[in-house]
C-alpha cells in the first residue's frame, strides 16, 4: 500500500501558530500509519528533542526541519538530510535569529547559500516567494528564482511544494506549480502545511491566532478559511492530489533521504587551560591537596582515603576538567567577593568542599558520595551553583568572556499557559468581560488547567453559565491550551558551554535582555540531548546576607564572617523555635512556623531535617507527624530492620533524604552504588510501573541473599517507594540549613540591617513588603516613609531605623530616582517648589512622592502640596514669583483612611497604618477580637476576628483543607478552613483582602489556630457604615 | 459581472460519488455540470454561528458559471452566485 509522509508540520513550538504538542502530532501520524514525519516549526528547533523522543517511542522516523523566513518575508521549508545538514540548519536558524531584531528572524539568499549543504529545500507554502510570483502571473520571474534555488541546493535537493487546503485558488495554483516544475525538470511534492494534529484542533488554532494578533475572534482578520490544516491520511492526500501521484510518492523519496542522528556524544565541555605539561587529573589532585588545609586542620587517614577515593573516581569518570571549570568559576566568585555556593548533590563531595565549590562539610554532616558520583553513572552529574542574584550577571559575564560568545549560551525556558493565563487569554479572545475573567482567574488554582471545568463548576457565582455551550467551549479550550508554550524566557541559571561552536548543536537566539543569547532548548531538552550545563542560579538570600553584612560593617564597624560563625547560638535557636521566622531562609512558611515550636531545632543538623521535612513530599508521604511525635518523645523510635538503624538513626527512623534510599538499597539488597542510584531515579516523578516492578524484584532477591525474608524486604521497599518520589537530597538541605541559620542570626543580632536588606531584595520568600515592614515594627525597628532629602534609591538604615527607598514608590524609574539623588547632592531641597523646579519630574511622579509622605519634612499637609503642585506646573525655573494672596486656599488634610489608601496606591504598603487599625475605629466591634486577645482565651472558645489576609494556601497535600494567615494591628493568627467551609466560602477565601472569620479557638502543641465556621468579607460590614467614615472632603469656602 | 445572492437560494442538486454537484434545478430548469472550476471549503464562526460549507464553482452545459455550496451540517445545497 502506498504511503504518505507529512513534510511540513508545525507544532505548538511555532509559538502561537501551532495547536498541537509535538507528541500529539507524532501519535496522530502513527495512527495514520505514516512511516515518517517532519517537524518544521517557524525558524526554530525548539521541540526537536521532544519530537525525536516521541518518534522513537512511536517507531516513526523523525525528520528534522524548519520553516524559515526570508529577508523579504517569504517562507521556505528546509529539511536536514544528515548530521551535517542538521548543523547547517542550526547555523542558519542562529544567523536568522541573531542578525535581526528579536522576534523577527530572517535569512538572505547569501546566508542560505553558505549553509545549504545536506539540506533539502521545499519551495514553501502560500507565503513562499515562488507561489507569490505565480499568483501574480510573473511566471518568468518565478523560473529565474527557481534557478537560483537550484544553484544553491542542487537540482536533486530542491522541490516545488504543492498544497491543497481547499482554498479557492489551490487547484489552479497546484496546476501552475506542477507546470513550472516540469518545465525545469524539477521534482514536486505535496505537503499539507499542518498546524494541528486533528481537524477539531482548528478552534484552538484560531484562538492562538487571536492571542498572537491581540484581538478577539469576532474582530480577527487573519483567521484561516477552514479547518484543513491537520494531519491527513494517505488516502485523503492521494485524493486531493489525484492528478499528481508523484507529489505523494516523492514524500517517501524525501523521507528516505533524511537520516539525522541526534547523537551529541561528540559534544564536549571545553578543555580547562592547564599549566604546560600537566594533566587535568594531576592539576586537580594538586589543587585539592594544596587547599585541604583551608578546610580541615588535620588530614586524618580517613579523610585522606576519602579524598583519594573521590579523586580516583573523578579521574575514572573523566570529570577532572569539569571539576576544574566549576572550581575556576567559584574561584572567580571568591576573588571578586561574589557570594556563591554549590547546591544540590554536589555537596556530597569532599573534593567540591575542599575546592570551595560547596560550603557544607560532607564528613561532618555524614553525607553520602554515591548520590553525586558513582562508578556506574552514565551521565555527567550536575554541579549547580547558587549565586547572589545581585551578582549573578558578573559571574555569567565571566563565563561568556572566558569561553567566548560562540561557545556559551543560556538555557531557555518556555513560559506556558497555566490555569490563570489560560482563563484570561482564552476568555478575552472569546469576548468575555474582563471583570468576569479576573474573578475566575483569581478563583482557580494558579497551575494546571486539566480540571478547570470542575474547578469553576464548584463556585456558585459561575454556576448559571455552566450548561451554556459557549461556557463549555471556553473551558474545553482552556483545558486544551494547558501547557502550550507561549513565549521564550531565560532559565534562571542554566549555561551551556561547549568546545565546538554551540550553533552547530542547537540554534541560538536573542533573549529579551540586551546582549543575552539563549539556546532554543529548555533544561529538559538539554539534558535529554546529553549536553552539559552549569547552573548559576540566582539566590536572593545570598544577596540579602551579603548586603546585611555590608550594612553591619558600615553601621557597627564590625566585619562579619558568617562562614566562621559558631552554629550553636542558643538565642538564635530560641527565636527559630518560637516560629519568629519571617524573612528567615526556608523556615518562614506558615507550615514551617507551625512545626518549629514542636520540632524545636537546636542544631544545624536539626535545621537540615526541618528544611527537608516540611515540604510537600514528606507531608504527602505521611512522614511529618511520625517524625514530630518521635522528636517529642510521644512515639518510640523503631526500625524495620536493625541494619537500617545506622542509616536512619539521625532522622529517628523516618526516611527523609534521597541519600538514605541509596544507602538502604546498598545495605539491605547489596545494590551497587550505580544500581542504588538507578533505583532512586526510577522512583522519581516520571516513574514507570514496569521499571519499578523490576527493581522491586531485584531488591527482594538481593535482600533474600542477605537473609532478609521477602515480606520484610517488600515492606522496606514500600517505605522507600512511598517517600522517594519527593525526597530531598541531604547535601542540598544541609547547604540551605546553613543559610537558614545565617539569616536567623542576622535577624536576631542585627534586625535593622536584616530587614533593610530584606526589603531591598524583594521579591523573595513568602511575604510581601507590607508584612515585612510590620514584622520589623513588631521587632522594634521603625520603618520611616520615603523622604526626598533622606531616601536613597534603595532602603537604607538610619540610626537603627529603616528609611524606605525611592524604589518603593510607584513608577519612579531608575533615571528619575538618580536625578533626585544627584540634584540633592548639590544642595538639599528646601521646598516642593525647589524640588519641582530643580528636578522637573512629571507631575504624576511628584504626586506619588507627595502621597508617599516624601515631602512631610516641609510640614505642609498633602492636599495643600498637591494644590501647590498644580500651580507650579507651568512655572519655569528663574521665573519671578507671581502669586495672588487672595486666591490662597485652605484644604482639609487627609483622613487616616485616605492617607492609608494613598500609601497603598503609590507604594503598596503603609509605614504608618495597618488597615485594621484604621478600619476598626470606624466599625461596630460587637464581639470582634484582636489577635492579641486570643492567647488569653481557652481552647474551644467561639470567636469572631477580622484581619488582613497575608497568606492563603490550599496545598494539594492537605486533603481539601485550606489555610489562611490573618494579620491585624497587633499580630498574626492562623486560620484553618475545612473542606466544607472552604467550599461554601471559597470566593471569600480566595478573593477578599480583608476577612471576618467566625470560628473556634484550637490550642494544641503550643499552637493557636482558629477553626473557621464562616468567612465573611469585611467590606460587607464596612458598607453598612460607609457614609460615616468615607464622607467626601469638605470643600473650602 | 456576477450576481451575488445575499440570501443564498436553496437548490435541488444531484450529487456525484464525492458529493460533488452533477446537476441542479434552477428556476425550473435543469442545469447539468460540465466541469468544476474551483472547489473550496469554509469552516468559520464556530464560536458564535458555526458555518461549514463546501463550495463549488461550476460551469454548466449552458455555459453559465455558478457558485454553489453544500451546508456540511445539513447536506442542503444553495446557490450563492451566478456569473454572466
Amino acid at each position: 500500500m502506498e504511503s504518505y509522509v507529512e513534510l511540513h508540520c508545525h507544532s505548538n513550538f511555532s509559538l502561537l501558530d501551532g495547536a498541537s504538542h509535538p507528541e500529539d502530532l507524532v501519535s496522530q501520524a502513527a495512527y495514520l500509519k505514516m512511516p515518517a514525519l517532519a517537524l518544521t516549526d517557524h525558524n526554530g528547533l525548539y521541540a526537536a528533542i521532544r519530537f525525536y523522543k516521541a518518534c522513537l517511542k512511536a517507531n516513526i522516523k523523525h525528520i528534522i526541519g524548519a520553516e524559515m523566513t526570508l529577508a523579504n518575508g517569504n517562507h521556505i521549508t528546509l529539511l536536514a538530510k544528515n548530521s551535517e545538514g542538521y548543523s547547517n540548519l542550526c547555523r542558519l536558524i542562529t544567523e536568522a535569529q541573531l542578525k535581526h531584531s528579536k522576534g523577527s528572524p530572517a535569512i538572505n539568499l547569501e546566508t542560505l547559500a553558505r549553509y545549504s549543504a545536506h539540506l533539502i529545500c521545499l519551495s514553501g507554502c502560500r507565503k513562499g516567494e515562488i507561489v507569490g510570483l505565480i499568483i501574480s502571473g510573473r511566471t518568468e520571474k518565478a523560473c529565474e528564482l527557481v534557478e537560483q534555488y537550484i544553484e544553491i541546493f542542487g537540482r536533486e535537493n530542491f522541490y516545488i511544494e504543492l498544497q491543497n487546503n481547499l482554498y479557492p485558488e489551490d487547484k489552479h495554483l497546484c496546476c501552475a506549480l506542477v507546470k513550472l516544475a516540469e518545465s525545469l525538470n524539477l521534482g514536486y511534492v505535496a505537503t499539507n502545511n499542518v498546524h494541528y494534529a486533528r481537524k477539531k484542533n482548528h478552534r484552538l488554532h484560531d484562538v492562538l491566532t487571536c492571542i498572537r494578533d491581540r484581538t478577539t475572534l469576532d474582530e480577527c482578520t487573519s483567521l484561516r478559511l477552514n479547518s484543513e490544516f491537520h494531519l491527513k491520511s494517505c488516502e485523503e492526500m492521494a485524493q486531493l492530489f489525484r492528478e499528481y501521484p508523484c507529489a505523494i510518492s516523492n514524500t517517501l523519496a524525501i523521507a528516505e533521504q533524511c537520516n539525522v542522528n541526534l547523537d551529541f556524544s561528540g559534544y564536549r565541555f571545553p578543555e580547562f587551560l592547564l599549566p604546560p605539561g600537566e594533566t587535568a587529573e594531576e592539576y586537580l589532585a594538586a589543587l585539592c591537596w594544596q587547599k585541604v588545609h583551608d578546610r580541615y586542620d588535620n588530614v586524618s587517614p580517613e579523610l585522606e582515603s576519602k579524598i583519594n577515593h573521590e579523586l580516583n573516581l573523578i579521574e575514572k569518570l573523566g570529570l577532572s576538567g569539569y571539576f576544574l571549570i566549576v572550581w575556576d568559576i567559584m574561584d572567580y566568585a571568591r576573588r571578586n567577593g561574589i557570594p556563591a555556593q554549590g547546591r544540590g548533590s554536589a555537596a556530597n563531595s569532599v573534593v567540591a568542599y575542599i575546592l570551595g565549590i560547596t560550603s557544607v562539610d560532607p564528613l561532618k554532616h555524614k553525607l553520602f558520595l554515591g548520590r553525586f558520583l558513582n562508578e556506574e553513572m552514565s551521565s555527567i552529574p550536575d554541579i549547580d551553583i547558587d549565586v547572589s542574584t545581585n551578582h549573578r550577571e558578573r559571574l555569567i559575564q565571566y563565563v561568556y568572556e572566558k569561553y567566548g560568545q560562540a561557545h556559551t549560551a543560556m538555557v531557555c525556558t518556555y513560559v506556558t499557559f497555566q490555569a490563570r493565563n489560560a482563563i484570561r487569554e482564552v476568555g478575552k479572545v472569546l469576548g468575555m468581560p474582563d471583570y468576569l475573567l479576573d474573578r475566575m482567574a483569581r478563583s482557580v488554582a494558579a497551575y494546571g488547567a486539566e480540571d478547570i471545568e470542575q474547578d469553576l463548576a464548584g463556585i456558585e457565582e459561575f454556576s448559571p453559565y455552566l450548561k451554556s455551550v459557549p461556557w463549555q467551549e471556553f473551558t474545553s479550550l482552556c483545558r486544551e491550551i494547558y501547557d502550550f508554550p507561549r513565549h521564550l524566557s531565560i532559565h534562571n541559571g542554566g549555561m551551556l558551554v561547549s568546545s565546538c561552536p554551540l550553533a552547530e548543536v542547537v540554534p541560538l537566539e536573542k533573549a529579551t535582555m540586551p546582549g543575552r543569547i539563549v539556546c532554543q532548548w529548555d533544561k529538559d531538552s538539554v539534558a535529554d540531548a546529553g549536553l552539559i550545563k552549569v547552573d548559576l542560579l540566582g539566590l536572593r538570600m545570598l544577596s540579602l546576607i551579603h548586603e546585611a553584612c555590608e550594612l553591619v560593617e558600615k553601621n557597627h564597624n564590625t566585619k562579619l564572617i558568617l562562614n566562621q560563625l559558631p552554629l550553636d547560638d542558643a538565642k538564635v535557636y530560641d527565636m527559630i523555635c518560637r516560629g519568629d521566622t519571617i524573612g528567615v531562609f526556608q523556615v518562614e512558611s506558615r507550615a514551617q512556623m507551625q512545626t518549629l515550636p514542636q520540632i524545636k531545632p537546636r542544631s544545624i543538623e536539626d535545621l537540615t531535617i526541618e528544611v527537608a521535612l516540611i515540604r510537600p513530599g514528606p507531608l504527602q508521604g505521611n512522614m511529618v507527624h511520625p517524625y514530630i511525635r518521635r522528636r517529642r518523645g510521644l512515639e518510640k523510635v523503631t526500625y524495620l530492620h536493625v541494619k537500617l538503624k545506622p542509616i536512619v538513626e539521625d532522622t529517628l527512623g523516618v526516611l527523609l533524604f534521597q541519600e538514605q534510599v541509596i544507602q538502604v538499597a546498598s545495605v539491605i539488597a547489596s545494590f551497587t552504588p550505580g544500581e542504588a542510584d538507578s533505583l532512586r531515579r526510577a522512583m522519581s516523578r516520571k516513574r514507570s510501573k514496569d521499571a519499578m516492578n523490576e527493581m522491586r524484584q531485584k531488591f527482594i532477591d538481593g535482600a533474600k541473599k542477605n537473609g532478609i525474608e521477602a515480606g520484610l524486604a517488600d515492606r522496606i521497599f514500600e517505605a522507600l517507594e512511598g517517600f522517594a518520589e519527593y525526597g530531598f537530597c541531604k547535601s542540598h538541605a544541609a547547604g540551605f540549613a546553613l543559610l537558614c541559620y545565617q539569616s536567623a542570626w542576622l535577624k536576631h543580632y542585627y534586625p535593622a540591617e536584616f530587614y533593610c536588606a530584606l526589603l531591598n531584595n524583594q521579591p523573595m520568600g513568602f511575604y510581601s513588603p507590607e508584612v515585612i515592614v510590620r514584622d520589623a515594627k513588631r521587632h522594634g525597628i521603625d520603618v520611616l516613609p520615603a523622604d526626598i532629602n533622606k531616601s536613597s534609591i534603595r532602603c537604607t538604615t538610619e540610626g537603627g531605623k529603616i528609611r524606605l527607598g525611592l524604589v518603593y514608590i510607584k513608577e519612579m524609574g531608575e533615571k528619575n530616582m538618580s536625578r533626585i539623588v544627584a540634584e540633592r547632592e548639590k544642595a538639599p531641597y528646601h521646598s516642593l517648589e525647589d524640588f519641582y523646579l530643580r528636578t522637573r519630574l512629571e507631575r504624576k511622579l511628584v504626586e506619588n512622592l507627595i502621597l508617599a509622605d516624601a515631602f512631610d519634612a516641609f510640614d505642609d499637609q498633602k492636599r495643600q502640596l498637591l494644590w501647590q503642585l498644580g500651580l507650579l506646573e507651568k512655572k519655569s525655573p528663574g521665573e519671578l514669583p507671581l502669586e495672588f494672596g487672595d486666591i490662597k486656599v485652605t484644604l482639609p488634610d487627609f483622613t487616616d483612611i485616605e492617607a492609608m489608601k494613598a500609601d497603598y496606591e503609590v507604594q503598596g504598603l503603609s509605614t504608618k497604618y495597618h488597615p485594621m487599625q484604621v478600619l476598626r475605629k470606624n466599625m461596630s466591634r460587637d464581639g470582634w477580637r484582636r489577635s492579641s486577645e486570643l492567647a488569653r482565651l481557652p481552647s474551644n472558645s467561639r470567636v469572631r476576628i477580622a484581619g488582613y489576609v497575608i497568606i492563603r494556601q490550599k496545598p494539594a497535600t492537605a486533603k481539601g483543607f485550606a489555610f489562611m494567615t490573618l494579620e491585624d494591628e497587633h499580630g498574626m493568627v492562623n486560620v484553618v478552613v475545612d473542606p466544607l467551609v472552604y467550599q461554601k466560602y471559597r470566593q471569600v477565601f480566595r478573593l477578599e483582602p480583608l476577612v471576618v472569620v467566625e470560628g473556634t479557638i484550637q490550642k494544641r502543641d503550643g499552637q493557636l489556630n482558629i477553626i473557621a465556621d464562616a468567612l465573611l468579607p469585611l467590606r460587607a460590614a464596612r458598607e453598612k457604615r460607609h457614609a460615616e467614615y468615607e464622607s467626601p472632603p469638605v470643600c473650602p469656602d | 459581472m456576477s450576481k451575488l445572492f445575499k440570501e443564498a437560494i436553496r437548490l435541488e442538486v444531484a450529487e456525484g460519488v464525492q458529493h460533488e454537484p452533477a446537476a441542479f434545478l434552477y428556476k425550473g430548469r435543469r442545469e447539468r455540470v460540465r466541469e468544476t472550476l474551483k472547489q473550496w471549503r469554509v469552516v468559520q464562526g464556530w464560536w458564535r454561528r458555526p458555518v461549514e460549507r463546501e463550495y463549488f464553482q461550476v460551469r454548466t452545459e449552458s455555459d453559465t458559471i455558478y457558485d454553489l455550496y453544500r451546508n456540511l451540517f445539513t447536506g442542503v445545497w444553495y446557490l450563492q452566485r451566478i456569473y454572466d
